[in-house]
């Protein structure tokens, strides 16, 4: 038997009182002397045996009513004991806690996980009063952690694995366990979907069907996570034919005002060292309420290669410089405010971005930060076909434009002959590559430019009277599969618009051009074409191609052509670069157009590496040039004693060259949590010269996670029907949750005293030990 | 209008602690309320006159001597025979028994020393008797007004020890009562019953009117006890710890039997029998006996 008091079980012996009272009373009986002896004694031999009868009858039911009182008090729990000898189940808890960062949401400091903390701790307390009780805790965050999804077979070894509790048997002092546990669970900085603990709590459940199972999901039930999402529906649904009670327990009664940032990238411009950066910031409302006046904190930091002597944290201690703040005038709610700010790095290398919100209900999303890799300077190959090199001459003056004015592309003006001469990992020195009226190209040149263009390289081919037109669509265009985006037909004058103010060139809606888009800059206009090389008129770009025309002439022949390649990206002019067809290069739009053009053939180069919080980092490392030893650098406030991470880089691969360093894989489930903080990741390892190298990631949350929209009860209720869903809130639930526990063994006891004591009254009656009124007693 | 016999209840007598003086009250309260004087009885032939005293019958006023000398004298006749009365009292250890004003002893000794004062009253001689298991006492037949002083003595001096051998005491009193008269039994019959008809009847066979006065206490005939008790038998050595409620149905059925047994062979052999609680009035007894007393005449 299980008693919640168990000291009161003491109380049992005063079951005994009733039969010491009646051994006092028999004692104590009142003495008469009686003449009419003989109709007593009669009638005393005739209802002996059956006064006798009733009286222990009446005995034992006082003091199993004296029993049931004090096991009342004890509060006895008979659900647990003899009474499932006799078919009763174990009572099995799952829990599934909403640990992402949306729980850190404050309120009257308390965050919601803290109130999730409490209604768990109040079920464990509950539990452990009660007998044949099973606890599993699985954290959204260790479920989404798995790499493995959930079967039948794997699911028990898993929560094993995972849960912070896996069916552990409750007795007393689990709720100490309990407890201590939770004091080591933090919530998370992760954006986890509920679904992959649905899932596995869906392969868990089936394994302990002689249970009585109650479901209980502790969640804020944002909008954004709960709202039409057909998975959680699906699982909740296979979850509720293998449970016997569905619980969701509202951890948040209203949201909170939140600011977000929710984005923080790069403009897509030239990055070197040396030249300044635009960066966008994206700030989002999720409140109800405007913001106003908010104060945005940036900051640079800059980290200077030649520090990095030793794989120490104190060497990657970067030059922090705190950039003017950035004051927000208004954000309406459900408003994104973008907002460009420059940043300016002196040499080349991974440097960091940091901004950051005033403090608000959920701190998670108020900061972000971005590793920008500059480069010392951007080397470009130019090639020119034209005898007189007049198109280099125009390229090179826009991107050397004076020894003062740095725009960081370093040109390299190479024979035609270089690109067949030269290999592919020669190439990719350079971040894209200008052919300028040139006749052809061998064989050889052609493969090392498509391999070029592959791998992520740009390529921009101006038009000149060198070309040799049956040669680029037979070698180049290929019938769309080549690197020239277009078919050409041949050489062309073009005809004046009738009208002079209208322009030659229809630009559209572009990068490149967009600059000069709605007037708003009219230098464009002045720009006059009078040849250009006339698209095949048959050409149409295959449906799959990605080929598309960029600006047109006034008779809308196509002028520029791009199409991305394998990762790389081509641009084709169908006229001179140089001042030969056109005037273009005599004309200040020119500098911008060619800048923008460089800027957009080499953006695939700078795709951000953009890293969510709990993302995996693998270093890749050649095996010839570096050591195995790797160290990761986790965030810290404090730069100089930051946690770090010895890894061995594995070889995945016996016969692979590379070797790879990974932390925080998903497939270790332990690991997951190494990456669960968001900041700047340091990864460094040494070459085999002894020399040290560093790699830096930002982790950022997942933006949306910040949106604190709670989701509507009643539409959530509608949404899943017909799942049988009890929806509690937190003043309800610690009610239920008890009454749910304990309350039927209540009211089964009292019922229980009640028939005794109406038992007792009765048979006392029949016993005649009801005083009488005008008797003597 | 003042109720005259509520001098009579136990509670009012059990103030007066002579019994002399309690006979007394007893039988002068229940007359005052009687509009007939039941003194003399009537008779042919004339005794005497004596002065008209209120409560006389109006019957027995000669008016012809009122007419001659206008004063009123009632005529005495000289009645045919003389009424023998033997009060025969319990005073075995059962009659000690008494949850009320008066015990059975106390009530049935009341009893009888109004019941001899009415009868010294009316002339007749009264004697009276004591027993338990054997004649305790016994104080002769007497018709003087003063013998009411021995009678009374005779109760006054009992107090209520040993059983009760109903039936030896009769026989007894057959032998030696000869003449015929009035015998009136108060007792609370308790005993071996066979006996006590036995002996009753012994005492019809020899001539005796029998007037039985049942006495017995409300406890004994109602039996509302509650909470365990113990009873000690009185007359044995008897006893029983036992919850009174629970065998009360059973007691009641077997005292109520016993009494429709006493009265049914009481009526048999003609013997007139009263029960009487120990809580009533005293004047019902007389009542009683009055009642008897005319019937014995007319009869």
């Amino acid at each position: 038997m299980n008693f919640t008091f168990q000291a009161l079980t003491w109380g049992f012996l005063i079951a005994l009182a009733p039969l010491l009272i009646h051994l006092i009373n028999m004692m104590r009986h009142r003495r008469v002397e009686w003449a009419a002896m003989d109709f007593l004694l009669a009638s005393y031999k005739k209802h002996r045996r059956w006064v006798w009868l009733k009286q222990l009858l009446l005995l034992l039911l006082r003091m199993f009513i004296v029993a049931i009182i004090v096991a009342m008090l004890a509060q006895w729990d008979p659900a647990s004991s003899w009474l499932n000898r006799f078919g009763g189940r174990e009572t099995h808890h799952f829990i599934l806690l909403d640990d992402s960062y949306s729980m850190s949401e404050t309120a009257s400091g308390q965050s919601a996980f803290d109130t999730a903390s409490k209604i768990i701790g109040r079920i464990g307390l509950r539990a452990s009063q009660l007998n044949n009780q099973r606890f599993t805790l699985i954290r959204y965050s260790r479920a989404n952690s798995n790499a493995i999804a959930p079967t039948v077979d794997t699911a028990e070894q898993l929560a094993q694995q995972l849960a912070d509790f896996s069916g552990a048997y409750v007795d007393t002092n689990f709720s100490n366990q309990l407890s201590n546990r939770q004091e080591e669970i933090q919530v998370t900085q992760l954006a986890t979907s509920p679904v992959a603990a649905l899932e596995m709590l869906h392969h868990l459940l089936p394994l302990n069907s002689d249970q009585h199972r109650n479901v209980y999901v502790v969640s804020d039930f944002r909008k954004n996570e709960w709202e039409d999402t057909p998975q959680i529906q699906e699982a909740l649904s296979l979850i509720s034919g293998e449970s016997e009670e569905i619980h969701f327990v509202d951890c948040v009664k209203a949201a909170e005002n939140n600011l977000a940032i929710t984005g923080l990238s790069p403009a897509d411009d030239t990055r070197v060292a040396g030249v300044p950066l635009f960066m966008h910031l994206q700030v989002h409302n999720y409140g109800k309420q405007i913001a106003t006046k908010v104060q945005v904190q940036m900051r640079s930091i800059f980290h200077a290669r030649s520090q990095l002597d030793s794989n120490e944290p104190a060497s990657l201690v970067g030059q922090i410089d705190e950039l003017p703040m950035l004051v927000i005038d208004a954000i309406e709610p459900g408003e994104t405010v973008t907002k460009r700010i420059q940043v300016f790095f002196p040499e080349g290398g991974q440097h960091v971005v940091d901004v950051q919100l005033p403090e608000d209900s959920l701190l998670a999303d108020n900061r972000r930060w971005a590793v920008l890799d500059f480069a010392d300077g951007d080397q470009v190959l130019l090639i020119d076909g034209s005898p007189e090199k007049r198109n280099e001459y125009f390229l090179t003056s826009v991107f050397r434009p004076s020894q003062l004015t740095n725009t960081g592309i370093i040109p390299d003006v190479q024979p035609i002959e270089f690109l067949r001469d030269t290999t592919p990992d020669a190439l990719q020195r350079y971040s894209a590559i200008y052919m300028m009226d040139v006749a052809r190209l061998d064989s050889g040149a052609i493969a090392n430019l498509e391999q070029y263009v592959k791998a992520g390289g740009g390529l921009a081919i101006f038009a000149g009277d060198q070309m040799d037109i049956q040669f680029y669509n037979d070698q180049l265009y290929k019938e769309g599969q080549g690197l020239l985006p277009v078919r050409l037909a041949g050489p062309a004058l073009l005809v004046p618009p009738l009208d002079e103010t209208t322009p030659h060139l229809d630009i559209q809606d572009h990068p490149v051009f967009d600059f000069f888009l709605n007037e708003r800059n009219p230098l464009i206009r002045r720009v006059k074409i009078d040849q250009y090389i006339q698209a095949d008129p048959q050409w149409v770009p295959a449906a799959d191609s990605t080929a598309r025309v960029i600006c047109r002439l006034h008779n809308q022949q196509p002028f520029a052509v791009e199409q991305t390649f394998g990762q790389g990206r081509v641009v084709s002019f169908l006229s001179t670069l140089s001042a030969d067809w056109n005037n273009w290069s005599q004309d200040p739009s020119f500098v911008v157009v060619t800048l923008k053009l460089h800027a957009h053939i080499t953006s695939n180069q700078r795709l951000l590496d953009q890293h969510q919080v709990g993302s995996p980092l693998r270093i890749p490392l050649d095996i010839s040039q570096f050591r195995k030893d790797v160290v990761f650098l986790s965030p810290s406030d404090d730069a100089t004693t930051r946690p770090i991470e010895q890894v061995q880089a594995t070889q995945l691969d016996p016969q692979s060259p590379v070797m790879t360093a990974d932390f925080g894989q998903p497939d270790q489930s332990s690991q997951r949590d190494k990456t669960a903080t968001s900041g700047i990741y340091d990864v460094i390892y040494q070459r085999t010269d002894g020399s040290f190298e560093a790699q830096r990631f930002a982790l950022n949350v997942e933006s949306h996670e910040g949106d604190t929209t709670i989701i509507n009860r009643q539409t959530l209720i509608a949404d899943l029907n017909p799942i049988s869903i009890e929806l509690n809130d937190l003043d309800d639930f610690l009610g239920s949750a008890i009454q749910q526990a304990g309350g039927t063994a209540s009211f089964w006891i009292m019922l229980l005293l009640l028939t005794g004591l109406l038992g007792e009254q009765f048979l006392a009656y029949l016993i005649s030990y009801h005083p009488v009124v005008g008797s003597k007693s | 209008m003042p109720d005259s016999k509520r001098f009579l209840h136990p509670e009012a007598i059990r103030r007066i602690a002579r019994l002399d003086l309690r006979a007394r009250h007893i039988v002068e309260g229940f007359l005052s309320g009687m509009h007939r004087s039941p003194y003399f009885g009537q008779s042919v032939e004339f005794l005497q006159h004596r002065e008209y005293v209120p409560g006389d019958d109006l019957r027995h006023v000669d008016w012809k001597v009122w007419a001659r000398q206008d004063r009123l004298v009632v005529k005495q006749f000289e009645e045919d025979t003389n009424l023998r009365c033997t009060m025969v009292v319990d005073v075995s250890h059962s009659m000690q028994y008494g949850n009320g004003p008066l015990n059975k002893f106390e009530y049935a000794a009341t009893i009888a020393a109004s019941l001899s004062y009415l009868v010294l009253q009316q002339q007749d001689a009264v004697g009276c008797i004591t027993f338990d298991e054997k004649i305790r006492m016994r104080v002769p037949i007497r018709s003087k007004r003063n013998h009411i002083h021995s009678v009374i003595d005779s109760l006054d001096t009992q107090s209520p020890s040993d059983k009760t051998d109903m039936y030896a005491v009769m026989r007894e009193i057959a032998e030696t009562v000869p003449r015929r008269g009035m015998i009136m039994l108060v007792s609370d019959l308790l005993g071996d019953i066979e006996g006590t008809i036995k002996g009753l009847k012994l005492l019809r066979q020899r001539g005796h009117d029998i007037l039985v006065f049942h006495v017995l206490d409300d406890d004994e005939l109602d039996f509302e006890f509650n909470g365990a008790m113990r009873f000690d038998g009185l007359e044995s050595d008897d006893f029983i710890n036992c919850n009174p409620r629970a065998l009360r149905e059973g007691y009641l059925a077997a005292i109520n039997e016993f009494l429709t047994d006493v009265r049914r062979q009481c009526a048999s052999n003609a013997v007139d029998y009263a029960l009487i609680r120990t809580s009533d009035p005293l004047d019902a007894v007389l009542a009683k006996y009055l009642s008897r007393r005319l019937g014995h005449r007319r009869s």
